[in-house]
């Protein structure tokens, strides 16, 4: 009889667990970061203006956490990023929402031939995905949470669920904005799903944790009659998209291995 | 008579009759600086010009020699036709736009001629030099380049995203974009820094605004002495489509503007080095070395400029006029 009890209490317990981690995941993922925490993204640009395929030299962009404020009455990360070299002259710092990593407010710090200047982009308050425009620092960001509508469970190497007909999470965004007193509609979508197959090998440098850390997931971010889709390939347990590419940028991020102990240091 | 009279009535009435009718212009200042396009059928930049030699590539190894003690090789390597910089036979068109365009963006304009070590570089010769450094440089690009494919679209870039580029950038004051005004398969250069608009609404279109749009280019028409800017206007006119809100969600190039209209547009966001094996810009030339020349007092004796103090990112955010402080 205390057999059977024990047994019945144990399913109880798994039945509750199960819950509470089914639960979780179908609230989706958020990165949550803090103060202090930093890494670098490595970005190569296509040059567009001349022919055939050119890349430009790849340039390090540190992220860097550093603090925490309330803006609106939301808590906020504020995120600085800049160029790991001072030739790079180009700064962005965002004001991102804890909850959701929805930016609240951006500046960007750009040169021009009578010296630094900054503008602060007009964003919406609206939850909608963060497209980098008019800067060359790679700091899109998809709308959080990212959900994946198949949720099966990834085998211990991180890449169980590729190859699967997975289903994809689509979103719509349509954005206006009255500038100089002509209003303008963007449309933005975003899908995400989990990552095709072929980008099995954007995982190949991180550490086996951050491979385990969870799920992965493949975001698309298209904007009407850009010409300019961008893939964002995002892993639970790493602090920003692993890689990221579109017509004229491809972004990674660098491995913690990798830029701590290279060259040393930020110049 | 009263049948037409009311018959005009009604036309009057079902007719949406507010004409709607607004405008915006924007400026950059100061203005990108003229100077030469630096042809490479003409090689001024090798060979010098009448009343100019050396030239400043031999002024620059020179100065570079002085201070290091080795002659970096910058006016052999633009001799080389083989590095398509210099051709006596090249395209009379060919030449050095584009790194004119981003140094007149990114960079500010000599005014002064300064002596390096005894070696005199006049503004001509250091715009020279700025020219041939931003001949790779980093960019935000926008719309696609027309190659005379197929499946190119000639009305590319769009009227609507052209018309919001001005806004976004020249009327908000951020910063002069550059286009290649041609909207066919060449390519010709100009920093654009001034514009003004106009629109209305047909009398019987209201999802259509009418835009009349002049846009000022700075000209790379001048002699390599040119200090300023000289500029040149262009009228352009489309239509921006409009949904049952009233926002934009397309547009069209109208009159001669359908093949006369820019064909895409780069705001330059920084210098570059020079990829391995490229010869799109002279890897013998030093941005480091172009700075010592380019900035600075009138005269340094030693031909050594001081080292540039260390910065850290808060000091650039500073310079921008931010307080780190306030911020984190």
């Amino acid at each position: 009889m205390k057999k059977n009890l024990m047994i019945v209490f144990l399913l109880f317990i798994a039945i509750l667990i199960s819950n509470s981690v089914y639960a979780g995941s179908s609230e989706g993922y958020v990165p949550s970061w803090k103060v202090g925490q930093r890494w670098v993204l490595e970005a190569t640009y296509r040059d567009l203006r001349v022919e055939g395929n050119a890349w430009m030299p790849p340039m390090q962009w540190i992220f860097n956490v550093r603090a925490k404020k309330t803006v609106n009455g939301e808590e906020c990360y504020v995120l600085h990023v800049y160029g790991r070299k001072t030739s790079q002259k180009n700064q962005a710092i965002l004001w991102l929402s804890v909850n959701d990593l929805r930016p609240l407010k951006v500046i960007d710090v750009y040169p021009t031939a009578s010296g630094m200047k900054y503008q602060e982009r007009d964003i919406s308050q609206a939850s909608e995905p963060l497209v980098s425009e008019g800067t060359p620092i790679p700091y899109d960001l998809p709308s959080f949470p990212l959900v994946r509508e198949d949720n099966r469970a990834q085998a211990a190497d991180g890449f169980g669920a590729y190859n699967r007909s997975s289903s994809t999470n689509a979103k719509k965004f349509s954005r206006i904005r009255k500038i100089g007193g002509i209003s303008f509609k963007r449309s933005i979508s975003q899908k995400s799903k989990a990552p095709d197959k072929q980008y099995a090998d954007t995982f190949a440098g991180y550490s086996k944790a951050t491979r385990n850390a969870g799920q992965s997931f493949q975001v698309e971010i298209d904007e009407d009659r850009s010409n300019n889709k961008l893939i964002q390939i995002w892993q639970q347990g790493a602090p920003w998209a692993v890689s990221g590419a579109n017509r004229d940028r491809r972004v990674r991020l660098v491995p913690e291995s990798e830029y701590l102990h290279k060259d040393g240091g930020e110049n | 008579m009263r049948k037409l009279s009311i018959l005009l009535a009604l036309i009057l009435s079902s007719a949406p009759l507010a004409v709607f009718a607004d405008s915006i212009s924007g400026e950059i200042k100061p203005a990108p600086w003229s100077g030469d396009w630096w042809s490479r059928k003409k090689g001024f930049l090798v060979k010098g010009w009448q009343g100019h030699t050396p030239s400043p590539f031999e002024k620059y190894d020179q100065y570079v020699a002085a201070v290091t003690g080795k002659n970096p090789g910058a006016h052999a390597w633009e001799s080389n036709i083989k590095n398509h910089h210099y051709n006596p036979n090249a395209e009379a068109w060919e030449g050095h736009c584009n790194g004119w365009s981003g140094a007149s963006v990114l960079a500010p304009e000599p005014k002064i001629t300064r002596n390096r070590g005894g070696i005199a570089f006049d503004t001509a010769d250091q715009k020279a030099l700025l020219s041939e450094q931003y001949m790779n440089c980093y960019c935000n690009f926008y719309g696609n380049r027309y190659w005379g494919n197929a499946n190119d679209d000639m009305n590319d870039i769009y009227p609507d995203q052209f018309h919001r580029l001005l806004v976004e950038n020249i009327a908000s004051g951020k910063t002069a974009m550059v286009c290649d005004i041609e909207a066919d398969r060449m390519v010709w250069n100009y920093p654009l820094y001034k514009f003004e608009s106009s629109w209305s609404t047909g009398w019987f279109d209201d999802h259509k605004l009418k835009v009349k749009t002049t846009c000022y280019f700075v000209n790379d028409d001048v002699k390599p002495e040119y200090l300023g800017t000289k500029w040149f206007a262009v009228n352009y006119t489309y239509n921006l489509f409009v949904d049952d809100k009233g926002n934009v969600i397309s547009g069209e190039w109208t009159g001669d503007s359908k093949k006369n209209h820019p064909d895409f547009v780069w705001i330059p966001t920084g210098d570059a080095r020079v990829p391995a094996n490229s010869t799109l810009e002279n890897p013998c030339l030093d941005p480091k070395h172009v700075k010592n020349i380019c900035e600075g007092p009138a005269n340094i004796s030693s031909g050594r400029a001081a080292a540039p103090a260390a910065r850290n990112p808060d000091m650039v955010l500073m310079e921008a006029g931010l307080d780190p402080n306030d911020l984190f």
